[in-house]
């Protein structure tokens, strides 16, 4: 099994499984062009309205592939795996609490510890503005390493620490409209929201 | 130069020892030119080196007694020499050559020539004068390094001529030989690329009279050993020589141009000509959604793109229920299941959870499992041979 994934984060982006004997681990413009396109599907309206789906594309430039021990779950839901950081030769993958979009957190210091409920989801606050993108993490980890990207070509990719558990960066004035945004952030699942700037 | 002349005898003539010699000679150039022209020189038969250990008593080094074996070679003046009986080599006469206590290790060649050489002999008949005789002896010589080579140099005979009786030898390479610590310490067939030179044959038509020409590698037919055979009714088979003497084919051609070939086959350059079938290769497996689905082995972008290969693929949904869906039962549908003109998948399922009473619909990536067909068109002289 064959997968690329985030060098920054280690989230697995893509997985591929050739039938018959490895031949070698393919490159990364093999597997993927020059981006790996993650696609963000709006949940269907009841009244059939259109629902064009968001690509965010993932340069290959922040992608690395990797030879991996096959995990049939890895392929329905990829970014829920991670690459462990010191992993070497065909590699074990690892899965990631669940991590869930929220539009606002409380405070911080109310958090419940680790952010977490009982069943293991993580809950990450996402914000943009047509000024500002805002990460806030309900995690136990506050300096956890991202990376986000949004849909359009708006920003180059974001990548950094949390600081305290929340990062902001300012974004040149976003037009209105609806963003795609995807956010990889270690120790929990990849997380593929829309946002309105309005 | 003068063409051969052949003595002729009258009814009452007076035979001179010169009329007698004339005869001879007159058989002995005739073979001669048949040797030359119809054959290359080399070793006929035999004349191996052999071997016995040896210890020399001063020092105690172990060396060897090297033993020239009988046999028959031909010179490339068409001269037959014959080695009756086995001969030991003189050591004598390699440091005569090449010193008693050469600086290297390497392998000096070993050569035989034939000689004439006066023969002691009895009258033919009691009390008359010794007939004469000439001996086809032969002589052993040691070459000095690397004059091996140098075989290829000797200066070809007049088209006329006869055998050569040694005056100007020509050597026969019979192998090698090293020198170490005043003693031959060991033989050796070959040096580098250069080996025991054996006979050939020179012919523009090789023809069987059993319906059959074989070619093998051995003197004696040995059962299992490679054989190229000529079959005037089964063609041309490549194989194994077995115990009936015919050849279980690896390769064959049957008499109407059928190939047939037991092992695999490799292809350094293109093949050309009419072929009834394109040629196909093929890609599978499963892949993610957003990602490339990859080209068969051997196949190139450039090949796709050219036109030179048509590509076919097949994506079907993997219909598993993601994990991040959660409890309940959910029903599907596919909405999108296919790849981009780049071959990047792109697969969509609708998932909807019954029971709810706000029903849950979810569109969500699915993995597909693929299929990628590279199809060559068929070949034609026109398009064959050069397509990267």
């Amino acid at each position: 099994m064959t997968v690329v994934y985030a060098t920054d984060t280690g989230h697995v982006l893509g997985v591929q499984v050739a039938t018959g004997p490895a031949t070698g681990t393919p490159s990364t413009v093999d597997l993927v062009g020059s981006a790996l396109v993650a696609t963000l599907w709006p949940t269907p309206a009841p009244t059939g309205a259109p629902d064009e789906p968001i690509a965010i594309p993932v340069p290959a430039e922040l992608l690395t592939v990797a030879a991996a021990k096959d995990l049939p779950d890895v392929l329905l839901n990829p970014t829920a795996y991670h690459v462990p950081p010191d992993a070497t030769g065909t590699i074990d993958l690892a899965l990631w609490p669940t991590a869930v979009a929220v539009d606002s957190l409380p405070d911080l210091t109310a958090a419940p510890a680790g952010g977490s409920d009982p069943g293991g989801d993580v809950q990450i606050e996402v914000k943009l503005s047509s000024k500002e993108l805002s990460l806030r993490s309900g995690g136990e980890d506050k300096t956890a390493n991202f990376l986000v990207l949004l849909s359009g070509g708006v920003s180059a990719p974001l990548t950094g620490a949390l600081k305290a558990g929340a990062a902001a960066f300012p974004l040149t004035e976003l037009s209105k409209g609806t963003y795609g945004v995807l956010v990889l952030m270690t120790g929990v699942s990849g997380l593929l929201v829309s946002r309105q700037v309005s | 130069m003068t063409a051969p002349v052949r003595p002729t005898f009258t009814e009452g003539q007076v035979l001179a020892a010169a009329d007698l010699t004339a005869l001879v000679d007159h058989a002995r150039g005739q073979q001669a030119r048949h040797e030359r022209y119809l054959h290359d020189w080399g070793i006929a038969t035999g004349l191996t080196l052999t071997t016995e250990g040896r210890t020399d008593p001063a020092s105690g080094d172990a060396y060897v007694q090297v033993i020239l074996q009988p046999g028959v070679a031909v010179d490339g003046t068409g001269r037959e020499v014959v080695v009756p009986a086995a001969a030991p080599l003189q050591e004598a006469d390699f440091a005569a050559v090449n010193g008693a206590d050469p600086a290297t290790e390497s392998l000096y060649p070993v050569f035989l020539a034939g000689l004439d050489q006066a023969a002691t002999s009895q009258p033919l008949v009691a009390g008359s004068t010794p007939a004469g005789r000439i001996q086809e002896g032969y002589q052993v010589i040691f070459g000095r390094l690397g004059d091996e080579s140098t075989l290829s140099d000797l200066p070809d005979p007049t088209v006329d001529s006869g055998p050569g009786d040694g005056t100007d030898p020509w050597p026969v390479l019979l192998g090698f030989v090293r020198w170490k610590g005043g003693h031959i310490v060991a033989t050796a067939p070959t040096s580098g690329r250069v080996g025991r030179r054996y006979a050939g044959v020179r012919a523009d038509t090789v023809a069987a009279r059993s319906g059959r020409l074989a070619l093998r590698p051995d003197p004696e037919a040995a059962i299992g050993r490679p054989t190229l055979m000529l079959d005037g009714e089964s063609g041309l088979a490549f194989g194994r020589l077995n115990s009936e003497g015919s050849v279980d084919p690896l390769v064959n051609v049957s008499p109407t141009g059928d190939v047939t070939v037991a092992g695999n086959i490799t292809v350094a350059g293109s093949i050309s000509g009419v072929t009834k079938l394109g040629l196909t290769a093929m890609a599978s497996g499963r892949s993610s959604d957003g990602m490339l689905l990859p080209l068969p082995a051997g196949v190139t972008q450039k090949q796709v793109d050219g036109g030179a290969v048509t590509l076919h693929v097949h994506v079907t949904p993997r219909l598993d229920l993601p994990p991040q869906l959660g409890e309940g039962t959910w029903v599907l549908g596919p909405t999108v299941c296919d790849v981009d003109t780049d071959r990047r998948v792109l697969s969509r399922v609708r998932w909807c959870r019954l029971g709810a009473q706000d029903a849950e619909v979810r569109d969500v990536p699915a993995p597909v499992d693929f299929v990628v067909i590279a199809a060559a068109p068929p070949a034609t002289a026109d398009t064959a041979g050069g397509q990267q």
